[in-house]
């Protein structure tokens, strides 16, 4: 399980959903890379969404509406904003055609952020048999697990999760976890 | 004489418009193909940090036989698609493939862990979910004896599973 699917309302997320390779490069990820080219699907629509490559530590997609939905529930950037000073937008842009670039790294960068994502990405590096933790997520987890049932997590990841992962298995001894 | 040289010559003239048609074709499908790969590049966050073009692999083909549970691509932004996740008591190990298509392919993390027992060990956030593509719950009518769970081994014929 590399990646996972990221549902957001509200600029929090409400949903993951660990997903196939093949859903991914499949028809996931080409309809949300269409959606993005067209914004035909999600303009307009409150939900983005966003597939997330755990091994990468990136964000391989986003729906169309990301930015813009990202940047109303954010305060910067509202639909209002814009339409008020539409010359001064389009000008930018022509003067820095990389303005959208910056926008996008500027909001996965506040989303990795957000306590609940890194919650949750930690978890999702836990089902999917990972023991590396990063300095940022090692906290996270050990609060998680402290508030959790340790031995039944602690046995459910030896026997279920790196049953057949004899690789992750031999290196868990000396992981953290 | 002339008929069997005429047939040659038309079976020349065929041919080479076939194989010039094929090139065509081939030609066409090889930049329809680059036209897909480019578009899957739209965006990735590596592009952008590193410009870098994430390197795409295709999937490849499983020796076993794959029933996918469709996603409802259309309905994906809408507030009740991922509400009407698929519930464990709707997972049934004798599943047939129409049974399987006709299936929501988000089911919660806690579903998913209690269909193959391990609901004790399901201390996750609720947020979670799994794609049923994603986890081989369904056993083959073929092969009764072998049950796979959340998290086992994919071998044999038509489970539903991936985990690569």
């Amino acid at each position: 399980m590399d990646f996972i699917l990221i549902g957001l309302k509200d600029c929090h997320i409400d949903a993951l959903v660990l997903l196939t390779q093949d859903e991914v490069l499949g028809e996931l990820g080409e309809w949300l890379a269409e959606d993005y080219a067209q914004n035909s699907y999600s303009n307009g629509k409150e939900r983005s969404l966003l597939i997330y490559q755990l091994s990468n530590e990136l964000f391989i997609r986003s729906s169309g509406n990301f930015v813009q939905n990202w940047q109303k529930c954010n305060g910067n950037g509202s639909q209002e904003s814009i339409s008020e000073e539409p010359d001064e937008v389009l000008a930018q842009e022509r003067k820095y055609p990389h303005l959208k670039d910056a926008i996008f790294l500027k909001a996965f960068s506040e989303l990795k952020q957000q306590p609940d994502f890194l919650k949750l990405r930690v978890q999702a590096k836990f089902l999917s048999g990972r023991t590396y933790f990063t300095p940022e997520e090692k906290p996270i987890l050990n609060s998680w697990l402290r508030d959790s049932d340790r031995v039944s997590l602690f046995e459910f990841f030896r026997d279920k999760v790196l049953e057949y992962k004899d690789d992750t298995n031999r290196s868990f001894t000396d992981s953290i976890l | 004489m002339k008929f069997p040289l005429r047939k040659q010559e038309l079976q020349k003239t065929v041919l080479t418009a076939w194989v010039e048609q094929a090139k065509t074709q081939q030609e066409m499908e090889i930049a329809t193909d680059e036209q897909q790969e480019q578009q899957m590049q739209t965006l990735t966050e590596s592009e952008l940090e590193q410009e870098e073009v994430l390197e795409i692999h295709r999937p490849r083909v499983s020796n076993y036989r794959k029933q996918a549970v469709p996603w409802n691509l259309e309905r994906l932004f809408d507030e009740g698609y991922w509400k009407e996740s698929t519930k464990k008591d709707e997972i049934r190990y004798e599943e047939t493939f129409q049974q399987i298509a006709s299936l929501h392919p988000v089911i919660s993390l806690e579903d998913i862990l209690a269909v193959g027992k391990l609901k004790p060990m399901a201390d996750f956030d609720g947020r979670i979910h799994g794609s049923l593509n994603l986890f081989p719950v369904f056993q083959s009518i073929q092969e009764q004896k072998q049950l796979f769970v959340p998290f086992g081994l994919c071998q044999g014929a038509w489970i539903l599973s991936s985990l690569v």
